[in-house]
Order: structure tokens, then sequence, then C-alpha cells
């Protein structure tokens, strides 16, 4: 079973992601995240390449997720520009 | 009136005086018929499981068709009247609003296009959406796409080349 940390931590390493939330939507099953990601990565990508990106990082993962919502995925400067505070 | 009566007897005697046992054991041969039991093509069993796996390029050449023949196309799950999952649901609703009319595959009604489509844009999860011939992504994108302002224009082009054509 994937857990929100499990997916967390691989978003983390293979995206450098600077920030990363998971929400584990699955009422228990872990079939299912909704997940929001900030990475320089991510910077000069189409949204489409930048969802790419974080299905390939979850590649193991995929394979026993059905569910995953991709709410966002921010350069930090998008970030800071959206939640400025 | 005592005619009538003594007919009524009669059939349900004839019932209960057919063979019961050779009834049962027709239906039990029936419910497992072999493929030698028959002796034309056309009453052999034709299950699915029998029938060869479609190849790989006819269901990419499938792809192809229906993403080139509809200027915006959703494979999805369900049908748009009646989704049978919340993001390919997301998805329709998105292009309702807009008043785009699209074509769609039920993934559901198909194992072969549900795990080709996949295949074909290498994109794990369903719904997809195809505009202009071109993988636009996911339920997310499409509503990322609809936040930012971006599936407008998109779909605008969609409708100015299906009209030019």
């Amino acid at each position: 079973m994937t857990s929100a940390a499990d997916v967390e931590q691989k978003l983390r390493d293979k995206l450098k992601a600077a920030d990363v939330t998971v929400i584990d939507t699955s009422g228990g099953c872990g079939a299912s995240f909704d997940v929001a990601v900030v990475s320089d990565q991510f910077e000069g990508k189409r949204l489409l390449d930048r969802h790419r990106m974080i299905n390939t990082a979850l590649e193991e993962e995929m394979k026993s997720i059905h569910a995953l919502s991709i709410r966002q995925c921010w350069t930090p400067e998008q970030q800071k520009a959206k939640q400025p505070s | 009136m005592l005619a009538l009566a003594r007919h009524t007897v009669l059939q349900k005697l004839s019932l209960s005086a057919a063979p019961a046992g050779s009834i049962a054991v027709r239906s039990i041969t029936a419910r497992v018929p072999t493929h030698e039991d028959d002796t034309h093509d056309d009453f052999k069993p034709k299950f699915n499981t029998d029938a060869e796996p479609r190849s790989a390029p006819s269901v990419a050449e499938q792809i192809q068709n229906d993403v080139q023949q509809h200027p915006v196309f959703l494979y999805m799950k369900g049908v748009p009247e009646a989704p049978q999952c919340g993001f390919s649901n997301m998805a329709c609703r998105i292009l309702d609003a807009y008043g785009a009319s699209y074509g769609t595959r039920n993934v559901l009604a198909d194992v072969d296009i549900r795990e080709g489509i996949k295949e074909f844009t290498k994109w794990p999860t369903i719904p997809q959406i195809f505009i202009n011939g071109e993988f636009v992504g996911g339920s997310d994108i499409l509503m990322g796409m609809h936040q930012s302002g971006e599936l407008q224009p998109l779909l605008d082009e969609a409708v100015t080349t299906k009209s030019a054509q």
C-alpha cells in the first residue's frame, strides 16, 4: 500500500521539490491522492510536461494508485506570486 | 363446464407425465457446449476470451482515427450523459460549459482501448483529452486551462479547423 508519506518523499527526491503537499483522498486504501508540488524543475515547462514529470516520478506508485489529482505544479516564483505572504 | 374442467385436468396430467429427468439432463448438456459438439461455424460459441487479442498497431490506428476525425475527442469512463468516474465527469462538464461538441470513447467498454490509450500517450490515467488531434492532458489539466483562459482559444481553433474542412 502506498502512503501519503511515500508519495511526498518520492516527489521531494525525484523532482527536488521545495514544497510538497500530499493528501490521501482514498479513505484508507492508499489508491487516491491529491498532490501539490513546487519545484524549480518546472521552470520553462508546459503544464502537460509538468504533469508528466510527476507521473514519471511516481511511476512505481502509479501501479497501485487509481486516482492522482494534481492540484498544483508550480515553480517557486509562481508560488510566491500566487500566495503573497 | 364439466368438459372444460376435465380438459384442464388432462393438461395438468400430460405436463406431469412429461419425463422431467430428460429435460434436466438436456439443460445441463446445453450449459457446457464444446466446440466439438457444433457442426457449423455459425453455431460455435463465440467467447471474447477465445478471440485473438487485437494487435497494438490496430489500437493505435483506431486512436489516430478518433482524434483526427474529431476536433475535440475524449477518452473517458462511461458516456457524457452518465460518466462513471468523477474525473471523467469533470472533463465532460468543462467541455459542455464551452458548448463544445466532442467525440468520446468509453474505455470501460473496451479493454484494448483502455490499455492502448495509456500506452499511446504514455499517460497513466483516464480521462484523456485531445484537441486538434493533439493530446492535451487529463481532467486536472483541462481544469487548469479553463481557469487560466487557455482553453477558449484552443477550442475556438478546433471549431475553425473543423468548419474550414
